[in-house]
């Protein structure tokens, strides 16, 4: 179970940097990676604060996995919405104001995504001091949300290619969180 | 108008302010900060300012921005800590021009003032004085003089002098300079009346006048009321010159340290020469509630001072008694304990009465100590039986009324073991026969509801009915009445629980019939005086306070106001302490059994001429391989190889190293002293006894000074002391020699011999000069000529020691023979009301200032620990310890994991504390007193290897006595786990390692960080024990080893490194610390028990063996820290300890000889050495092998030697005999020993004698384990089976004649399967839906697209 989370989780950051590089204008990439790397900063107070059982007991407890699940359902929802979004101004075609708004809405899973690695690295580098894991991880998140969407832009700058990578990233989190909720 | 108008408001403005200014100048409140001052001189401050104008306030050492608000600054430098920062700001205050000055500064840079010289001393006159009226002048001359408001200002009187050596009463102008004038006061109080018993209570040493006097004056009033002339006296000084012009009955002391400070035993000399007791209650430094919520009661320098130090002086009752109270206005005020004032009066006067009442009309309660079933009576070193009777006849002799008591000691001992039994929980039927034969004292179950109800507090009461019910109507008490003696067994603390796990939070209460047994003898018998006969009972181990008891203590409240006295052995100081301060003994010390060498001489003395030729001559050129093989074939067949863990094969030579190991292991066996049968109280040794104790008191003091002259004089290299072989020819020889003469001849001229011995006479003359000198009296102190060189200096040192260690020869012989008499003597005048005089203890050979005994005995000063002396030694354990496991192992050990104990914590002055010290690379830091508050860092570079990372579980004894060195131990710990060092870490990694498996266990990683550098353990819920001794004795109650492990896991796994969290459990935390362990050290001081011989060496250095082992899944290495030569410590391998021990005792037939000669006391010693050597099979199997069995099987069962073994036991102890052999079956049927069919048969048939002939005994192994029960049947035949069963069921059950098939079995416990929890349907199909709803929406999207495309 801890792997497929590791394995969601990391696919829940790249649909971020997906996500993030298909954002509208020029600087809100680079805005949405400080607001994570932010985040990253400030969760750490309560990052340490949470138990190894505990996260497991949260994620094998099956209602609470399927309310998880319905989560990344509506986040999926979203994207599509942001998808088509996408499309109907990539094509030229008017949008109406939830398609307008639906462009600015970010990829909010990637803060329990980012949490849960907090986690993960926390646990997995006993001895450390945490300000040094917040600090190197916050500056990670920095580089790959922000670094990595503006990267993905210019090696792939078809906007619909990029849309499609999303759309199946996002299936594939949504067939992986099927998967967990299977007993 | 306008002008007008404005005029008025500037003339109004201005007289606002020439008002404001003449208000702020001559009239506003002054407000005074009291910095530093403690509570109780605040309180008193606080009060004299009666003037509302004048705002005294105090301020804490967090409040120092606060100063400059005010007008002006006292402050108390007595003990001031600041910080440069903190005394820049008052400096810059006082710069300022705010009127400053610093009371008593103990040092210069603190000492802040700005007032003239006049003023100063004025203010120093006040405030030295002290009182009310002083208090009230300085802060009018405050406000007056020096701040300069004249208005509202009260009189400023001169000076009142106040004599601080004066005697006072209540009311603050009533001291007076002399004993007359305080007398003839009284008298004109009608206070004073001829023929009153007269009670000097001794105040603290600053006067009664700088404090409130509420606790001193209810005080005062409580024992006035009672018809006793009270002598208050304050002040230092005269103290010892009022004491002896008062000559009272009895001293209640309150203040710090000794009575009579830096005049070492002055006091205690009076107070012999008086003859009465000199009670020490305590004051907490803290509030009622703090001091009620503190699970160690106290703690540290004023633990050292309140308890520590007044024992010095034979002081006794450390009763909690006075405590810190907040009143309206929030000021500390000193009162006595209202609940616990008329409880200690009671027992001051119950001492007191002890003197007045007829020995004959004295009621006395003698508690004694003895297993369940029918195992002897027991108590360390005693056979206790005929000491008892001793004891007895003796009070019998001093007018005491024991009519009914037994003619002879055969008979006392018969009497007892029927009339005041002990049964085990599974034992129905023999406790069923017992309650209806007439011998028990019935107590009414409405009285001791009644009872119970006005001793306790209500939440103690309500523990107990909740914890048992409520009072279960009449309770049988096993009680044996001699005319007005009473003789109780204690009863046994256990339930019959079934679990062996302590419940975390929940503090033990004792069950009815141990309660009702206490408050019998207070409440129904109306003892005058309780004794404990015996080390040691159950009472001063229930769990609670350490020190510093409330009224919610069981101890506490059992004792209750009757005068207790324990017989105590000498060896067990560090138990001693927890009797004297949890139950309010007196100790009265006995003797330990005689010592005998070994007498192993014969075989091992070829062995040793063998090997010594063979080392003299052989080297790698010249290996002389046959003389080698034929050594090698001698050792391997006395089984030397086994306990050195050598090689067998007799082809093969052994090296160089390894005949050097079995020639000291030889020097070892023929050198280890040994006991020589029990002791009787009151019996002197037989004189042959009294002269190898002599012997083995002064043989290392004698060789170990001849030796260090010799080093002195160059002719021997120090290292050779550690050739234990080299030494004992070259040392031991001579120093037996002399010790020899001087016995024979105790007027045997010193001089010549020491001069025999290649001193010079003009060096034996300067020695003695130096010695004779102004510091004399310290025989390893300096007293030497001025102009002598460092090497000169050592050697005056060594002759002198030498010269005192021979002359100390006749000395403790006479000592040894006169001990006896004292011991009874001593609690003769005890019972009369007396005074028992001071002494240290451990055993007389360990400790030859322990003799006399019949003392009360003392500990150390925790604080000044570990002293320069066991630092050194210490660090040379530490090296030894490191050296031997590399040369094993090939690295130096990670982890170690010491046990502390309290006994050789005292008596080596904390050498294992300095060892782990050592092992972490920190060295104590030690204050201008000797006290060691701080500990700072090695360098890396001197340390020469890295940090050794430690984990420290200590006995709730060495816990309950310092505390404050677990804090420093935690301290230590975290400073060498952040020290800055280049390359490896172990303490740094050891932490990593802890929190890894912290996080694995569910903590966060907050929490895991935090606790990841914990690494002192000790029992849960405060109890001693670690509660796996029961377990691991009850063979059908655990089947896995893991099983102990997670008890023992348990059980100490509470945490005793800082007060915050003290005694907290933290669940797997333990496991944690131990994470790597390579090495467990076990501290060893005592030459009365070893690892076989006492049960609590397998309990803790065994148990811990045991969890490491099945923690980290490797059997670490062991080693006993050997601390009993004072002259040489060293470290001993566990293997080897317990060959010596085995060899030199349990098969050693001069041993079993010399304990045969004994009685029950000696039977069950024997069967506790094959109990533990059962334990040690548990804990660590390897130490144990099955020739050791086979030798037991031999020596004990076959009689190989021929000493009639089986009759000795018959006629003893059959119990013993049936608990040995039932050991030994349980050990064949847990498959520890692989024995032979035909052995089992054998010991199973001699069980089963045994039960036939004298009854199932059932003291542990024989009743309550039904599978041994089973296995033991299974060897005998049919008939014999029959019989042994029927005998088994004639104990167990009330009707014998029905089989009801009861035992005992552990209550399983039921854990809750995880049941799967059922899909929430409802979310699926939600799921499902919007999964559906998506792909639906994509491919309408999709072919919406399409459509628009085309």
């Amino acid at each position: 179970m801890e792997s497929i989370l590791l394995i969601m989780s990391l696919l829940c950051l790249l649909t971020g940097i997906f996500r993030n590089s298909l954002a509208p204008g020029k600087y809100y990439p680079a805005v949405f990676a400080v607001v994570c790397a932010l985040f990253v900063l400030l969760a750490g107070r309560y990052a340490v604060q949470v138990n190894k059982l505990g996260v497991s007991r949260a994620f094998s407890d099956m209602g609470a996995m399927q309310n998880l699940h319905v989560l990344i359902t509506l986040h999926l929802l979203f994207t599509l919405g942001f998808a088509a979004s996408k499309m109907q101004k990539t094509f030229g075609l008017e949008r109406n104001l939830f398609y307008r708004i639906v462009e600015y809405v970010p990829a909010l899973l990637v803060f329990p995504a980012l949490f849960y690695l907090h986690l993960v690295l926390l646990f997995s580098f006993p001895g450390v001091s945490f300000a040094c894991v917040g600090g190197v991880f916050a500056g990670v998140t920095l580089l790959c949300m922000g670094g990595g969407a503006y990267l993905f832009r210019a090696a792939v700058p078809e906007t619909e290619l990029r849309t499609e990578l999303l759309l199946i990233a996002e299936l594939l989190l949504f067939v992986l969180m099927l998967c967990t909720t299977i007993k | 108008m306008k002008k007008k108008t404005i005029f008025a408001i500037a003339v109004g403005a201005a007289c606002v302010l020439v008002l404001w200014t003449l208000w702020i100048s001559l009239a506003s409140p002054t407000r005074i900060a009291l910095v530093n001052f403690q509570d109780f001189q605040v309180a008193k401050m606080v009060r004299s300012s009666e003037n509302r104008f004048v705002k005294v306030r105090p301020l804490g050492e967090d409040a120092w921005a606060q100063v400059r608000k005010y007008d002006a600054v006292l402050v108390f430098g007595m003990g001031l800590r600041i910080t440069g920062e903190e005394r820049a700001l008052l400096q810059k205050i006082a710069d300022k021009g705010v009127p400053f000055y610093t009371f008593a500064a103990t040092s210069p840079d603190n000492n802040i003032c700005n007032l003239d010289s006049l003023q100063a001393a004025t203010v120093e006159a006040y405030l030295e004085n002290g009182g009310t009226s002083n208090y009230r002048s300085l802060f009018h001359y405050i406000r007056k003089e020096l701040c300069g408001k004249s208005l509202f200002t009260g009189e400023v009187d001169s000076v009142r002098k106040i004599n601080p050596d004066c005697l006072f009463h209540i009311g603050e102008d009533l001291s007076f300079n002399t004993v007359a004038e305080y007398e003839s006061y009284l008298k004109r109080q009608h206070l004073y009346k001829d023929g009153q018993k007269k009670i000097a209570l001794v105040t603290g040493i600053a006067g009664p006048f700088n404090t409130n006097t509420e606790h001193l004056d209810s005080l005062i009033v409580a024992f006035q009321e009672r018809g006793y002339r009270v002598y208050p006296i304050a002040g230092f000084s005269k103290r010892l010159d009022f004491l002896c012009e008062i000559e009272p009955d009895a001293v209640v002391y309150l203040p710090h340290g000794r009575l009579i400070m830096g005049q070492g035993d002055r006091a205690v000399q009076w107070l012999r020469a008086r003859n009465i007791p000199l009670f020490c209650p305590l004051t907490m430094n803290a509030t009622y509630d703090r001091w009620m919520a503190d699970k160690q009661g106290m703690n540290g320098g004023f633990l050292s001072q309140s308890v520590v130090m007044p024992e010095l002086d034979g002081g006794i009752l450390p009763y909690a008694l006075i405590a810190q109270y907040k009143d309206k206005d929030g000021i500390y005020l000193f009162k006595t304990i209202p609940e616990r004032l008329e409880g200690f009066c009671n027992t001051v006067e119950a001492y007191i009465r002890l003197k007045e009442k007829s020995n004959k009309d004295k009621k006395i309660a003698v508690y004694y100590f003895k297993g369940p079933g029918s195992a002897a009576l027991t108590a360390a070193g005693l056979e206790v039986v005929p000491s008892l009777y001793n004891m007895l006849r003796r009070l019998q002799q001093e007018g005491y009324n024991l009519s009914g008591l037994p003619a002879s000691v055969q008979e006392f001992g018969k009497v007892l073991m029927e009339r005041a039994p002990v049964f085990n929980s599974y034992a129905e039927g023999s406790r069923a026969r017992y309650l209806s034969s007439g011998y028990p004292q019935w107590v009414r179950g409405n009285d001791l509801d009644a009872w119970l109800k006005k001793a306790l507090l209500p939440e103690s009461y309500a523990a107990l009915t909740d914890r048992y019910g409520a009072v279960p109507g009449d309770v049988a008490v096993a009680c044996i009445r001699f005319g007005n003696v009473a003789v109780l067994p204690q009863p046994v603390q256990g339930t019959g629980e079934n679990s062996f796990q302590a419940v975390h939070g929940s503090n033990p209460v004792p069950p009815y019939p141990y309660i009702a047994s206490y408050f019998w003898v207070r409440e129904d018998f109306g003892a005058d005086a309780m004794i404990h006969f015996g080390t040691h009972g159950s009472l001063e181990f229930i769990p609670g306070k350490q020190v510093a008891l409330s009224s919610a203590d069981w101890t506490d409240r059992l004792v209750g106001d009757v005068p207790h006295f324990y017989i105590y052995t000498i060896a067990d100081v560090g138990e001693a302490m927890i009797a004297k301060r949890r139950s309010y003994a007196t100790t009265i010390s006995h003797l330990s059994p005689p010592f005998m060498e070994s007498g192993l001489g014969r075989e091992l003395a070829r062995m040793q001429s063998m090997t010594g030729d063979y080392l003299s001559k052989a080297d790698d050129g010249n290996p002389m391989p046959e003389k080698n093989l034929e050594i090698k074939r001698m050792a391997v067949k006395m089984g030397l190889h086994r306990d050195l863990e050598l090689d067998s094969d007799l082809q093969k030579p052994y090296t160089l190293a390894q005949m050097k190991r079995i020639d000291d292991f030889a020097a070892e066996l023929v050198q280890e002293k040994i006991g020589a049968g029990l002791y009787t109280l009151g019996v002197p040794f037989p004189e042959d006894k009294i002269l190898s104790s002599v012997r083995l008191m002064a043989k290392d003091p004698v060789a170990f000074s001849l030796a260090e002259v010799d080093i002195c004089k160059g002719r021997l290299e120090r290292s050779r002391l550690k050739d234990r072989a080299y030494f004992a020819k070259h040392y031991y020889g001579r120093a037996e020699e002399a010790i020899g003469k001087i016995l024979r001849n105790p007027a045997t001229d010193i001089r010549s011999l020491i001069l025999s011995w290649g001193v010079r006479a003009e060096e034996y003359d300067k020695a003695c000069r130096g010695a004779d000198g102004p510091k004399g009296h310290m025989p390893m102190g300096g007293g030497m000529p001025a102009k002598t060189d460092a090497g000169e200096e050592a050697l005056m040192k060594a002759i002198l020691a030498l010269k005192l260690n021979l002359e100390k020869i006749d000395e403790s012989r006479r000592m040894l023979g006169q001990s006896p008499e004292t011991e009874v003597g001593s609690l003769v005048n005890a019972l009369g009301g007396g005074y028992v005089a001071p002494t240290s203890g451990g055993d007389f050979i360990a400790n030859p200032s322990a003799l006399p005994t019949g003392r009360n005995l003392y500990a150390i000063n925790a604080e000044t620990t570990p002293t320069a002396a066991a630092w050194e030694k210490g660090r040379k354990m530490g090296e030894e310890m490191i050296a031997d496991y590399a040369a094993k192992h090939g690295k130096i050990p990670g982890k170690v994991s010491f046990t502390l104990w309290s006994g050789s914590f005292i008596e080596s002055e904390g050498a294992t504390l300095a060892q782990i010290f050592y092992l972490l690379g920190v060295e104590p830091v030690r204050d201008r007193f000797g006290r060691v508050l701080d500990i700072q860092l090695i360098s890396q570079e001197e340390l020469g290897r890295p940090r050794i990372d430690v984990v420290v579980q200590t006995s709730g004894q060495f816990r309950d006595l310092a505390a404050s060195r677990l804090e420093l131990l935690q301290r230590a710990i975290a400073m060498a786990a952040a020290a800055d060092d280049k390359g490896e870490n172990f303490v740094a990694q050891g932490l990593v390692a802890a929190e890894k498996v912290l996080l694995e266990k569910g903590y966060s990683p907050k929490e895991a960080r935090e606790l990841s550098s914990t690494r002192v353990f000790g029992g849960l819920n405060g109890s001693s024990g670690t509660g796996i001794t029961g377990m691991v004795q009850a063979g059908d109650r655990w089947e896995k080893e893991s099983e102990i492990s997670e008890t023992y896991l348990h059980n100490m796994g509470a945490m005793y490194g800082s007060s915050q969290d003290w005694g907290d459990f933290k669940e797997g935390l333990f496991e944690a610390a131990l994470q790597n362990t390579d090495v467990v050290v076990q501290p060893r001081q005592s030459n009365t028990w070893g690892a076989l011989s006492l049960d609590h060496v397998y309990e803790f250095m065994g148990g811990l063996t045991l969890t490491v082992r099945n923690v980290t899944g490797k059997d670490p290495d062991n080693y006993f820290n050997d601390l009993r030569n004072r002259y040489n410590a060293r470290v001993q391998d566990l293997r080897s300890a317990i060959g010596v021990e085995s060899r030199t005792t349990f098969f050693n037939p001069t041993y079993i000889k010399e304990q045969m000669k004994g009685g029950a006391g000696a039977a069950a010693g024997f069967a506790e050495l094959v109990e533990n050597t059962y334990g040690w099979n548990v804990m660590k199997p390897s130490v144990i092998d099955n020739s050791m069995w086979n030798q037991v099987y031999e020596v004990y069962v076959k009689d190989v030697n021929g000493l009639g073994v089986k009759t000795f036991f018959e006629r003893e102890s059959p119990a013993a005999l049936q608990e040995m052999t039932a050991v030994m079956m349980e050990t064949a049927r847990k498959g520890y020993w692989q024995a032979s069919e035909a052995q089992l048969a054998d010991i199973a048939r001699l069980h089963a004698e045994m039960v036939e002939k004298y009854g199932a005994c059932c003291n542990g192994f024989t009743c309550g384990n039904a599978l041994l029960k089973d296995f033991v049947a299974q060897k005998l035949n049919p008939q014999q089976a029959r019989r042994y069963a029927s005998k088994v069921r004639e104990a167990l059950q009330t009707d014998p004649t029905v089989d009801n098939g009861k035992s005992v079995v552990l209550e399983q416990e039921r854990r809750q399967d995880n049941t799967d929890r059922p899909v929430d349907n409802a979310r699926i199909i939600l799921i499902v839906f919007a999964v559906v709803a998506v792909l639906a929406v994509v491919f309408a999207g999709a072919l919406l697209r399409r459509k628009k495309q085309q």
